[in-house]
């Protein structure tokens, strides 16, 4: 008797001290869409770990290749080559890059135009302004013809491939493609046996299951710095678009890269925009859409996919969809 | 048979606030946030921690120059055409990030929340 209570408290002794938690894993990789993923994984062995960590890079690689609209890849059809011969007849992209197009070309259907991929000639030219040494404004007379030729009805979809009905209109896939990718590479993780794991892909998080220590937090940055607030999530998606996550200045102005399609300047309603939802690639293109929508019209297009959202407005002034506070620590 | 008996009340009672003693220690370490500290990796991999209570400047291999003022991180020059980094708001509150892309350097704020989006 006295021998099985000594066992008991030993083994108590023992279990108190060292709980088996499992290991936390984690890589980062800074050559994917221009910005710095990060992966975590709790459980499984290194070995576990590296296989998967190295099949997730790779899978983002690829995305990237394909949705890249600046540089060509041996061998490959990607955004760039439906760019530059689409408007000459028919381009057949990989299945991803189709499967892409076809459904920014719904969320342009359903944002009511706020969201649109064939905004590419306007975007061309903020880029050119932002990346230059001495940051300048465009044109605004080349700005407006610009605008004349990001009719996303001139993109035509049939049967895998596509073509252009403007030949001086172009693509450009920003608004979508990393939501898009870290959902894929999710899968992809999940599919070879991960289970409690987190990846972002420029500040588009998706998790899946819990942390040993409960859910995922994820910080929403205030724009002015700091952060604003915190959510919990297991499963969910979370991303931001935020007017100061890309900008440039003149003359004391700032300028920042989220562009609305109305009047083909820095979307100014918001100046962050949060959504949580099920799906990256949604919560990816829903943050754009949202970003350049009113609240009413917003908020009614986050509910039709079940998302959650958070508005930061010019003076700081936050708005929240009902169920958005659920999430709040 | 007295004394046996007192002696093994001791020994499972001091056996047992021994257990108890390490699982609340366990307990409060685990629930603990580390002090803030500035976390800088290179090409993903660790490069340098510094607290972010002491002012300090660091050479990142000549990418970089980070620099920590009044408890307070940012990057004060970079070797990058486009010069996003430097541009950044300096960072303090955990979760917080600044990116030099050209460099692969990433500035990191640890404790707080796994990401900040």
């Amino acid at each position: 008797m006295r021998r099985f209570l000594a066992l008991i408290l030993c083994f108590l002794l023992i279990s108190s001290g060292c709980e088996a938690a499992p290991k936390r894993y984690t890589a980062a990789y800074a050559d994917v869409f221009d910005t710095v993923a990060d992966f975590t994984v709790f459980g499984g062995t290194q070995e576990d770990f590296d296989k998967v960590s190295e099949a997730v890079h790779s899978e983002l690689l690829r995305l990237h290749r394909i949705f890249d609209i600046y540089n060509e890849y041996d061998g490959l059809v990607n955004a760039k080559t439906v760019n530059d011969n689409a408007a000459g007849g028919p381009v057949v992209p990989p299945a991803e890059l189709y499967e892409l197009l076809e459904s920014a070309v719904l969320w342009n259907e359903r944002s009511g135009g706020a969201l649109n991929i064939a905004l590419g000639p306007v975007l061309s030219l903020w880029h050119d302004c932002r990346e230059a040494e001495e940051p300048y404004l465009p044109d605004p007379d080349l700005l407006s013809e610009c605008g004349q030729h990001c009719d996303i009805s001139e993109l035509i979809l049939s049967g895998g491939s596509v073509s252009f009905a403007d030949p001086e209109m172009s693509l450009d896939l920003g608004a979508l493609a990393k939501g898009y990718a870290a959902e894929k590479a999710a899968e992809l993780a999940e599919s070879l046996g991960c289970e409690h794991f987190a990846l972002s892909v420029g500040g588009n998080v998706v998790t899946r299951g819990e942390k040993p220590t409960g859910m995922w937090e994820i910080g929403i940055a205030s724009p002015d710095g700091g952060i604003l607030t915190t959510v919990r999530v297991a499963g969910e998606c979370v991303v931001t678009s935020g007017d100061y996550q890309r900008f440039f200045e003149v003359d004391g102005v700032r300028y920042h890269h989220i562009i609305d399609p109305k009047t083909l300047y820095p979307a100014s309603l918001w100046r962050s925009v949060t959504v949580i939802c099920a799906d990256s690639a949604d919560a990816d293109a829903l943050s754009t859409a949202l970003f350049c929508m009113d609240f009413e019209s917003g908020s009614a297009l986050a509910e039709k996919f079940g998302a959650e959202a958070l508005w930061v407005g010019p003076d700081g002034e936050t708005k929240r969809t009902e169920g958005f506070s659920d999430y709040e620590v | 048979m007295r004394s046996r008996l007192r002696n093994d009340i001791l020994l499972i009672s001091s056996i047992a606030l021994a257990a108890a003693l390490i699982f609340a220690a366990g307990a409060i370490f685990r629930h603990t946030k580390k002090g803030e500290t500035v976390e800088v990796t290179l090409g993903g991999e660790h490069y340098a921690s510094l607290p972010l209570s002491q002012d300090a400047e660091l050479d990142i291999e000549g990418l970089c120059l980070l620099k920590i003022e009044n408890g307070e991180a940012y990057v004060a020059e970079a070797v990058c055409r486009n010069q996003i980094c430097v541009r950044h708001r300096p960072i303090s509150a955990p979760g917080e990030v600044i990116i030099c892309l050209p460099g692969r350097v990433a500035v990191r704020i640890s404790g707080g929340p796994d990401f900040v989006v």
